[in-house]
């Protein structure tokens, strides 16, 4: 069976056009995951309020279009400077709404209705809109202002209390909080858009980010209601399953995930460890006897992988039906023989940054995805979405970029 | 129907046929559900191993917290597709469905008639997911897989728990974050893809075929983290990975985390620290030089942070807006005014028992979806399911002596 991803097509949502106020992570990332679906996404940006990936770390020369982190939250977008603080800016902004299928945010509640630009005024302007706002807690309550980042999202959510050692503190769960938070808002997006293609009617989709990352650990939330404890964080356990841990092997730094959740998946392993005493110890014949043993069982697989290569353990453990894996470190994804089969790391050609590696879309449709391409460098399609989208004419592009309404 | 849909919702009036077990294809089909989709689970006649992890709402209860939560508002039926018959029940469920989630392996696929190819050719409107650990092909596609083992070869549990833990304990082996993180993070981005086909599918009136690896779903997600490592050649270990400034903190009763990433944020904790000549203190008053005098600012609000109450500081410092986070554990969460004010638990009655469950993550403004329903006990909807299907008198027979109907 061929393992690449089907051949490029043009996406299901091609079509279907977004207009985008987003900036720092999770909105971008919103907005990345449409464009890779096919969405046109015009990403408006301004040097009065830069985007902040743009202007803090990782850039290779300080200059806005040096940041690699940019480049991997924007692939496939459109950049268009425009100044919505100006009046002209936020008409050029409505018209723009105007022919947009979505519009989303992640400013603070608040920042885009101060500009004339809150979900009324764009509905009153295009009743079908959906637009979407992501912020920290969410419209309405008492913390709806709040500012946030991803680190203040995993804790506020979660998150953070149940990651980590048992007898350690939380854990900073970073940057891919963010993204875990713009990919549920994705979902909402679209789930009003769907709903929006089928009635004529848009909506507003309010997405908090602390119930967003909350929302991933809420299995604990519904186990806190039954036993009327908060769980607490517990490494790499699950519950009552053993052995069930990470193990150092061989190597540096080298360590193996074994994962035994069955009668079966026991007797796996002991296969696999060439144990046959503890496959027939009837002690460890089910949960509650190999969780009561947890010591000794975890005390045998530490010694069996401890002289092997994490990826050799966790070959001969699959080969007997046990889940597991080396803990991979993320240089070691892009030679994994199963991503590089699979065409999972991706490159662009960035016009400041040269060749960059990515990973590719995180599905693959039969019916293809548009072929990956770099984020915009700043303002890139400023002329030509004002000119074809908006209708303005480049004299009057020209006369606005010298008002400082592009800009 | 044991309750209709409002007529609102988002997804009313879609279909969604769940065959698969555990939790990622679980939550992705729980997702529209909470949007008002009609989802039927099929499980096998033993029932998805999922409903034997608890803890249970009673000890004889068929689900437990983790299936309860991924599974409401469904319908549940048992079927047995290793029979024709049972194979013939699930195409009748295909021929009403817009949506069908799947785990299974190309050979399984096959057999149930689930092939690209031959749903294609049989359903060519329904859009088809397929959720595995480590995808339909490749090397690996066979693999057994779990969340643990998952989540560690996305790469970014290599990095957790992080450089002011591995500082405590430098021996420790890698953690992976939350429990089922990664099964949600999966069936999340599967969910996305489908109503991006569905949207499609209004248009063209074709369905789709899209595949999920469970693994490039989690290494998705970190990919600012692999971003730089990939593209800059920037080392980044485990033991050395903490922020520049800021960060977590320790307090009397637990951990706090502050990041002043702006100068005004740096200004609103200096004042509700009770030290507002710091604001303009030319070593903090950048974020320049916050990173080149990190030490002395951690030490700061260190001492600080270490003599009050978590909670007590997120309270004072929130509304000054000064980006603060407490480390919040079931409890905080269930108490927090701001998650109540929002309306965002919803009370589901469990058998009697009153069980408070999170909401869905977005509000919206037309269409609000919610859990209003506890998850289907085993076979639950047998006959209610069955009875809505064109089947024969003969299948009808058969289908009452096995005791469905």
């Amino acid at each position: 069976m061929d393992s690449k991803p089907p051949p490029a097509g043009p996406g299901p949502l091609r079509g279907i056009r977004v207009l985008d106020f987003t900036w720092a992570a999770a909105g971008p990332y919103s907005t990345m995951l449409l464009a890779m679906l096919g969405a046109e996404v015009i990403k408006i940006e301004s040097a009065t309020r830069l985007d902040l990936f743009r202007r803090i770390v990782s850039g290779r020369d300080g200059h806005v279009d040096g940041a690699v982190r940019f480049n991997g939250l924007n692939l496939l977008k459109k950049s268009v400077r425009l100044n919505l603080a100006t009046p002209e800016g936020r008409e050029l902004a409505l018209r723009l709404a105007e022919t947009s299928d979505v519009v989303i945010d992640n400013f603070r509640p608040g920042v885009l209705e101060r500009l004339g630009l809150g979900y009324e005024d764009l509905s009153l302007r295009k009743p079908a809109l959906v637009v979407a706002s992501v912020s920290t807690a969410g419209r309405g309550g008492p913390e709806s202002g709040y500012p946030g980042y991803a680190a203040i999202f995993n804790a506020i959510g979660g998150l953070g209390h149940m990651t980590g050692y048992p007898d350690g503190p939380p854990t900073e769960v970073r940057d891919s909080v963010d993204l875990r938070v713009g990919a549920i808002a994705a979902f909402g997006l679209l789930a009003a858009l769907y709903r929006a293609r089928r009635t004529g009617r848009g909506q507003h989709v309010d997405v908090s980010a602390r119930e967003a990352v909350a929302s991933l650990v809420g299995d604990a939330l519904v186990e806190h209601s039954i036993t009327g404890r908060s769980p607490a964080r517990d490494g790499n356990h699950l519950g009552s399953r053993a052995p069930y841990d990470v193990y150092r092997c061989a190597g540096d730094d080298g360590w193996v995930a074994i994962g035994v959740s069955s009668d079966a998946e026991w007797a796996g392993l002991c296969r696999a460890m060439e144990r046959p005493d503890l496959g027939g110890d009837e002690s460890y014949a089910d949960q509650l006897g190999r969780l009561e043993h947890r010591p000794v069982l975890d005390a045998a697989v530490a010694a069996w992988v401890a002289t092997r290569p994490a990826a050799e353990a966790a070959d001969r453990c699959a080969a007997e039906g046990v889940p597991a894996s080396a803990v991979l470190g993320i240089g070691e994804l892009v030679s994994e023989p199963h991503l590089v089969q699979r065409d999972v790391f991706r490159k662009v050609v960035h016009p400041r940054l040269g060749e960059l590696i990515v990973p590719a879309p995180p599905w693959r449709l039969a019916s293809g995805l548009p072929a990956l391409e770099a984020a915009p460098t700043f303002g890139r399609d400023s002329d030509d979405v004002l000119g074809s989208v908006a209708g303005l004419s480049s004299e009057e592009i020209v006369r606005l970029r010298a008002a400082g309404v592009v800009n | 129907m044991s309750e209709l849909k409002a007529p609102a919702a988002a997804f009313a009036g879609l279909r969604v046929v769940e065959r698969a077990t555990g939790v990622a294809a679980a939550y992705c089909a729980r997702l529209l559900a909470d949007l008002g989709a009609d989802v039927i689970k099929v499980e096998p006649p033993a029932g998805d191993p999922s409903r034997r992890i608890g803890p249970f709402p009673d000890p004889a209860a068929d689900f437990g917290a983790v299936f309860l939560y991924c599974n409401s508002d469904k319908r549940g039926i048992t079927l047995d597709d290793r029979l024709a018959s049972g194979l013939d029940v699930l195409q009748r469920l295909l021929a009403r469905a817009a949506v069908v989630i799947t785990d299974a392996d190309r050979t399984e696929l096959d057999r149930l008639g689930l092939s690209p190819a031959q749903l294609s050719a049989d359903h060519p409107a329904l859009v088809a997911v397929s959720i595995r650990p480590y995808g339909l092909d490749g090397p690996l596609a066979s693999r057994p897989g779990t969340e643990l083992d998952v989540y560690h070869a996305s790469g970014e549990g290599s990095l957790l728990p992080g450089g002011q833990v591995a500082d405590l304990f430098p021996d420790r082996a890698p953690v992976k974050a939350g429990r089922w993180l990664v099964d949600y993070d999966s069936g999340i981005t599967a969910a996305t893809a489908v109503v991006a086909a569905l949207i499609q599918a209004l248009v063209t009136g074709r369905g789709d075929f899209i595949e999920v690896s469970q693994q490039e779903a989690e290494l998705t997600m970190n990919r600012l983290v692999s971003d730089h490592i990939l593209n800059q050649s920037e080392i980044v270990t485990r033991s050395g990975r903490r922020y520049d400034f800021g960060g977590m903190f320790r307090c009397r009763d637990g951990w706090i985390n502050l990041r002043p990433n702006e100068d005004n944020h740096w200004a609103t904790l200096a004042e509700g620290m009770g030290v507002p000549e710091l604001a303009t203190d030319p070593r903090f008053a950048s974020r320049a030089g916050r990173v080149a005098n990190a030490g002395a600012l951690n030490q700061v609000i260190a001492g600080w942070a270490i003599e009050r109450d978590a909670e007590a500081i997120y309270e004072q410092l929130g509304p000054r807006g000064t980006p603060v986070g407490i480390y919040a554990d079931a409890a905080t969460i269930k108490r927090s005014p701001q998650l109540r004010s929002r309306g965002w638990f919803a009370d589901v009655d469990v058998d009697g028992r009153p069980l408070t469950f999170p909401g869905v993550p977005y509000l919206m403004s037309e269409t609000p979806g919610g859990v209003h329903r506890r998850a289907p006990h085993l076979g639950e909807h047998n006959a209610e399911v069955y009875s809505e299907l064109d089947l024969s008198a003969a299948e009808r027979s058969r289908l009452r002596e096995a005791g469905l109907i």
